[in-house]
């Protein structure tokens, strides 16, 4: 189910008067996110809490021994093991088709790509926690509907934040099973429905919107040149708003029920260097993959030879997570070397006003275009024809000049309105909205949000991250 | 005691009032915001790719079940994006002022293919079959009488019910143009007897609405004082055109479907029906008619026989363009295999008009007449990444209009004489 959806805002709007309202706060939540994921279907379900329950039992045997502690050697092993038994069940659902001999061609944004709904995530999330738990930065769940509910919490589950257990267990322990309301949202209400608005303004207005001509412009291939920048730079907007309105919706909807989600972006394309945009792009994987691959495999350890490989080996690695095909592979092994590459030069680049954030967004319009094609054959075939090469495709934009006058500003207001979110996502827009915590402003939210799930879908495309 | 309790009830329930009418404010604002949000996306360029209100462009019609609204215009957003306009008359053409001219008057009727929502007027087979005749110095006007899920028989009873509330004159000599699809003859709708709109004979055999569709309860709404008050209120509000698009989308539109791919509507028409079905049909026009007929049969022969009566024998030219013969929705095995099946049926088919005076087109196959192959034409249908699925796109139209145009020049004098009458 999706949360640009009418029928899941009605779902939520009632789940969360009684989550208000009853005082079992804890079982509703589980209960709600059994209920969402079931609407993914049972094999789905039983999927997942095989996964989940699978790991509850086996987190014990990664629990540091305070009694027992030479031990510890066979605890590295057993981790090792079920980091090994989660990779696997990733693997085998994922990437099925490399295991019988298939090639890496699988192409995410057709139709008929079936794997369970959030594995890649989930999977994540389980790693971390059993990690975690083996280095006693967090204590293991001892409750198994606690824990489920930890690990299925509906609003992260499908497609991230990838919340840590020392986030969210936590919080979840503040909740009752039975015998006290829900906590009080420790920010305000018109906090959470800002957010869903926002999102849903994202994925409903925009992303929803610029998609069709995206889908277009990779399936007819593009004829020229100022078409391919304009797709190419209209998909790096497309997955932003959709996936960041996700978030932004996730955020929301646990702010409603009194719970912090963190923050997943923080308007990536105003970076100033790959690093930056890497620690505001999809932030709790950049941060999942910098704690869990980057730093255990050595970081910024040893030479700089040594510190090249492991930088792009993480980074392909990184791209493949995203689905069995060598454009994923490649768009993460070349985003490995623009950050290894800008790092000698990024003192020089800094002096030219501009010529850093202009880089940086030509990398990530560039490269997102590998992350779009259907294999690599075409994505070479966009990336030349944006260089001049002849476009083979018959997609062409802006006959007349005043039309593509016309596209241009509309690519340009693509990016006022992303420093027009910065601006809106400051601390002091909390405070205003945490001032003016009123039915009027709920109101007002409210509407909106509805009015925007009630209008028909453009494109039946749904969130994008729902297919890794 | 009793003033502190009755006073804090009051304070309470003076907040519960305070914070209602709260949310109903800000509810009201959050309407008006969106119906502005929703008008200004409805100005150039943005119409193009931002979310739009589609126009509501059909109304009840006491005779003919549904039409297109007269006068009414906005913005067409399902498959393809298109300013839309119906003229006074409820018809998806410029308006007819005047008298028609020297020229004959050529009335292109079907569904949904020739109303052609999907694009603007200019771009429609039926504007550019016009613009190639008057580039021959032929003086034809040709006319879209298009209109969304007509069968042959809704086709053929709006343009007798146009022409009986004089609306229309044509003349003999005019010109007919029926687009339809053979599975419609396999569809329970042709009967006219189900709550979809069609003809149905009165007692004296003459032809009127049906009578089940007219008692329908939702054709009774839409025509009662509540739909007229709705499609007042969808005349001036946005937020009221997408609650009706809501409506016909389905309000739980979005929960997870078996199958998610588009339905094709066009191209591949007989496998909407049972293509097994509309080939041992067409073949049933070939075994000579010693056996009873089968009920698509009769319904086809019935309809024939209308038409002759109603419009071959008052002195048009009618000419009945027939998609889907040609198989192709069966697997390719099957399809090469039945191929000549298929060539047969088309022409037991035409000789079946002929002898109503009506003049059958095949459209597959004239398309493969001009080269124009089965994995071709699913490129003249669709839009986007949706290409090969829908309606016709430019291209389409630009192909269709050929076809128009080479059918009405058949049936001019000049032509007619040639071909010995």
């Amino acid at each position: 189910m999706s949360f640009d959806s009418l029928i899941f805002m009605l779902c939520f709007g009632g789940f969360l008067v009684l989550y208000r309202l009853l005082p079992m706060p804890r079982v509703l939540a589980l209960a709600a996110s059994l209920a969402f994921y079931a609407v993914a279907g049972w094999f789905d379900l039983g999927l997942v809490l095989a996964v989940k329950i699978a790991n509850f039992w086996l987190s014990r045997f990664v629990t540091p021994d305070k009694v027992t502690p030479e031990r510890a050697g066979n605890r590295k092993l057993r981790l090792i093991l079920i980091i090994a038994a989660n990779v696997a069940t990733l693997a085998f659902f994922k990437y099925r088709s490399l295991l019988t001999g298939g090639s890496l061609s699988q192409n995410v944004f057709g139709m008929d790509i079936v794997i369970p709904l959030g594995i890649s995530f989930y999977v994540f999330q389980i790693i971390a926690y059993q990690v975690d738990v083996y280095r006693g930065t967090v204590a293991r769940i001892t409750s198994l509907p606690s824990f489920l509910l930890f690990s299925l919490y509906f609003p992260q589950l499908i497609a991230g934040p990838i919340v840590r257990a020392s986030q969210l267990a936590p919080q979840i322990h503040r909740l009752s099973w039975w015998g006290r309301k829900a906590p009080k949202p420790r920010i305000a209400i018109s906090f959470g429905l800002g957010l869903i608005t926002l999102g849903l303004i994202k994925k409903v207005l925009l992303a929803d919107a610029i998609a069709p001509w995206v889908d277009a412009g990779f399936a007819e291939g593009v004829a020229d040149s100022f078409t391919g920048w304009v797709i190419a730079w209209a998909f790096s907007f497309q997955i932003y708003f959709d996936f960041s309105g996700y978030s932004d919706m996730a955020v929301g909807m646990a702010a409603l029920m009194g719970i912090r989600l963190p923050i997943n972006f923080r308007q990536p394309f105003l970076s100033r260097s790959p690093q930056e945009f890497w620690r505001r792009w999809h932030i709790t994987l950049s941060s999942w993959i910098r704690d869990y691959l980057y730093i255990p495999l050595g970081g910024n350890r040893g030479g700089a030879l040594r510190n090249a490989l492991v930088l792009i080996a993480v980074m392909g690695l990184a791209g493949l997570w995203h689905g069995a095909n060598w454009t994923f592979i490649l768009w993460g092994l070349c985003w490995g070397g623009v950050i290894f590459l800008w790092r000698p030069f990024r003192h020089v680049l800094q002096k030219v006003p501009g010529l850093d954030w202009a880089l940086v967004m030509l990398a990530v319009v560039v490269l997102f275009v590998l992350f779009r094609a259907a294999d690599i054959h075409s994505a070479v075939q966009f990336i030349a024809t944006l260089f001049g090469g002849g476009g083979e495709g018959t997609m062409r934009l802006g006959d007349s000049p005043g039309d593509r006058l016309w596209v241009l500003a509309g690519c340009a207001a693509l990016m006022g309105l992303h420093w027009l979110e910065r601006r809106l996502l400051s601390l002091r827009t909390v405070h205003r909205l945490m001032r003016r915590d009123h039915p009027l402003v709920w109101g007002l939210l409210l509407g909106l949000c509805l009015w925007m799930v009630l209008l028909p879908k453009i494109s039946t495309t749904p969130f994008i991250y729902f297919r890794f | 005691m009793k003033t502190v309790h009755s006073r804090c009830r009051l304070t309470f329930l003076g907040r519960v009032v305070r914070g209602a009418g709260g949310l109903l404010a800000g509810l009201v604002l959050a309407c008006l915001l969106f119906e502005g949000l929703l008008r200004l996306t409805e100005l150039p360029p943005a119409w193009k790719v931002l979310p739009v209100a589609q126009a509501n462009l059909y109304a009840p019609d006491p005779l003919v079940g549904y039409r297109l609204r007269p006068g009414a215009h906005g913005l067409w957003i399902t498959e393809n994006r298109a300013p839309v306009s119906i003229n006074a008359e409820g018809l998806r053409n410029p308006p007819l002022n005047g008298p028609a001219g020297v020229g004959r008057q050529v009335y292109a009727l079907g569904d949904s293919m020739v109303e052609a929502l999907q694009v603007t007027d200019g771009e429609t087979f039926v504007r550019l079959s016009e613009q190639a005749l008057q580039r021959r110095a032929q003086a034809d006007r040709v006319l879209n009488f298009g209109l969304s899920g007509a069968t042959p028989s809704v086709q053929l009873w709006r343009f007798l019910s146009l022409t009986r509330q004089a609306v229309l004159s044509p003349r003999p000599g005019d010109v007919v143009i029926f687009s339809i699809s053979y599975s419609d003859f396999l569809a329970p709708e042709m009967a006219g007897t189900g709550e979809f709109v069609g003809y149905d004979r009165n007692g004296d055999g003459q032809i009127g609405p049906n009578r089940p569709f007219l008692a329908s309860r939702g054709y009774q709404m839409r025509s009662g004082p509540l739909g007229e008050a709705i499609y007042q209120v969808m005349d001036h509000s946005r937020l009221a055109l997408v609650l009706n698009q809501r409506k016909n989308v389905g309000l739980l539109a979005e929960l997870p479907k078996a199958t998610s791919k588009p339905a094709a509507t066009a191209i591949p028409d007989a496998c909407q029906a049972s293509p097994r079905q509309a080939l041992a049909t067409a073949a049933g026009h070939i075994r000579q008619a010693a056996a009873p007929l089968s009920l698509p049969e009769q319904r086809l022969q019935a309809w024939l026989d209308d038409v002759r009566q109603q419009m071959v024998n008052h002195g048009l030219k009618v000419v009945v363009v027939v998609r889907g013969l040609s198989g192709g929705c069966l697997n390719p095995d099957e399809a090469a295999q039945e191929a000549s099946l298929w060539r047969s049926a088309s022409a037991a088919l035409r000789d079946l008009f002929a002898t109503r005076d009506i003049q059958m087109a095949d459209l597959d196959q004239w398309l493969l007449s001009r080269g124009i192959t089965r994995a071709q034409e699913s490129a003249l249908h669709g839009f986007g990444a949706a290409l090969g699925y829908g309606h016709l796109n430019p291209e389409g139209h630009r192909v269709w209009a050929d076809l128009y145009e080479e059918l009405v020049i058949n049936t001019s004098p000049a032509a007619c004489g040639s071909c010995g009458g």
